[in-house]
């Protein structure tokens, strides 16, 4: 005969198990409609999103603070070794830039001219913020950086963002303190640019790699490895003249470019103060126009 | 000697250090370390800390926490918010429901079965992603971090299980 007190265990078993399937339906059914619902309303996530970058960025800070330690000591040693050699260098450098800097002068002044000849505004941008990244924030669809400065230090959505090569990418989802920025090698990032060697347009395309496509140019566009790839100011996404990428392989309708930033040792990078049209932040995976034909 | 009253205080704090060790890694995993490789495919650390702690210490991970969890690694990450929460949640359940087959093994048994897991998730997430995409992508880069999370369980394992031993021991 079995015991009174197995009889409640199995009873007890069986509630808790029925307790355990209503809770992990419930779960399902809740990240189910926060699902489905991100892909009708993105505002409300969006929100959430700036709010958690504000609240990790002080932690990734934190967390990464050994590691910038480390980096800071490893450039410091590597430039004392270094420093005689670069000392010859500069002298010899300086030397050429002086009598650059009267060429440039003349240029300057002939380019002020002739801008005022056409009537066209200064396009020259400036630094907003520099700011240091502090997280790569992306996913397996998404290639994003967590950098350290938000609203509060006049970031805006759609802000262009540089490092000393070239274009980086765009502020999306600023917070106050924080800010993501969504690269230029991202599968929903498109950037307008000219070529520099024919002044034809074309559009950068990100492909969640290391290396991007150039698509839509002209039928009879004449583009060949090593042009370089510059903002055109199209659409006015980025301010024009900045460096985009470099073409490096061209086959057809394949043409693909490296950037000219280096996308995957960035440390510092600048912020543009330049009131881009604000980009709708798009979270990973929402690539619908990601196979728009070339040319 | 602890009243009973500070005991449950004490495993009440306790409940919650493996999830935030696992929020803990996610976060790190996110420092940007300039490594190329290591830049772009991230091993999914929530993952590890479901199969793990399902499997070896059941009552850390009920499933509200496992949904937070999936949903915080979404905000962080920029995925579609509620797949991760939906992944894990699943995960946790077909894990939690066939725990016999995965308990009292030894380890190469447990990797492969992860290793198993993660192909899945891995094919489940892409399904997820191409229906949020409206478009079929490519499933290159899961695969890729799949593979970096397989690679990654004997290490982050390791983690885990070292602090199942702490809390046990205290």
């Amino acid at each position: 005969m079995r015991h009174p007190s197995q009889k409640t265990g199995a009873t007890g078993a069986l509630f808790r198990k029925q307790g355990q399937t209503f809770g992990v339906g419930f779960y399902l059914f809740l990240s189910l409609v926060i699902f489905i619902s991100s892909m009708i309303e993105t505002d409300s996530m969006n929100k959430a999103r700036r709010f958690v970058g504000d609240v990790i960025s002080p932690v990734i800070e934190g967390l990464g603070t050994p590691i910038i330690w480390t980096n800071d000591g490893l450039h410091w040693f590597d430039n004392v070794v270094r420093v005689f050699k670069l000392n010859q260098e500069l002298r010899a450098e300086n030397q050429t830039l002086k009598e650059w800097v009267g060429v440039a002068q003349v240029l300057s002044l002939e380019n002020r001219r002739l801008k005022e000849l056409l009537s066209g505004g200064d396009f020259g941008v400036s630094t907003l913020v520099t700011a240091r990244v502090i997280g790569v924030t992306g996913g397996p669809y998404v290639r994003s950086l967590l950098i350290d400065k938000g609203h509060a230090d006049g970031i805006r959505d759609g802000r262009p963002v540089v490092d000393e090569n070239g274009v980086v990418g765009r502020a999306i989802l600023t917070g106050n303190s924080s800010a993501r920025v969504l690269m230029i090698n991202d599968l929903n990032s498109r950037v307008p640019v000219r070529v520099e060697r024919t002044n034809q347009n074309a559009m950068v395309v990100g492909q969640n790699d290391d290396m991007m496509r150039l698509m839509f140019y002209p039928v009879d566009a004449d583009i060949r490895m090593g042009d370089r790839l510059f903002t055109s100011g199209n659409g006015r996404a980025y301010p024009p003249d900045l460096l985009v990428a470099i073409v490096t392989h061209v086959e057809s309708d394949n043409i693909i470019v490296s950037p000219a930033a280096d996308l995957n040792h960035l440390d510092f990078i600048r912020v543009l103060d330049y009131d881009a049209i604000a980009l709708e932040p798009r979270p990973e995976g929402d690539n619908q126009d990601q196979d728009g034909g070339t040319q | 000697m602890l009243s009973p009253i500070q005991n449950k205080s004490a495993i009440g704090i306790k409940f919650f250090f493996p999830v935030i060790l696992a929020m803990l890694l996610i976060l790190i995993f996110r420092l940007p370390l300039r490594v190329e490789v290591l830049g772009m495919y991230m091993p999914f650390v929530s993952l590890i800390f479901v199969y793990y702690w399902v499997l070896n210490g059941r009552r850390y991970v009920p499933f509200a926490l496992v949904f937070l969890l999936g949903l915080f690694e979404d905000m962080v990450t920029m995925g579609p918010a509620g797949l991760n929460s939906i992944v894990l949640l699943a995960v946790a359940a077909g894990l939690a429901n066939q725990r016999r087959f995965f308990i009292n093994q030894s380890f190469l048994v447990g990797w492969a079965g992860f290793c198993f897991i993660c192909i899945g998730t891995a094919i489940f997430r892409w399904m997820l992603e191409s229906v949020y995409a409206s478009d079929f992508l490519s499933m290159w880069p899961l695969m890729s971090q799949a593979i970096v999370t397989m690679l990654s369980y004997p290490i982050l394992g390791a983690v885990f299980g070292s602090l199942r031993k702490r809390l046990k021991t205290r």
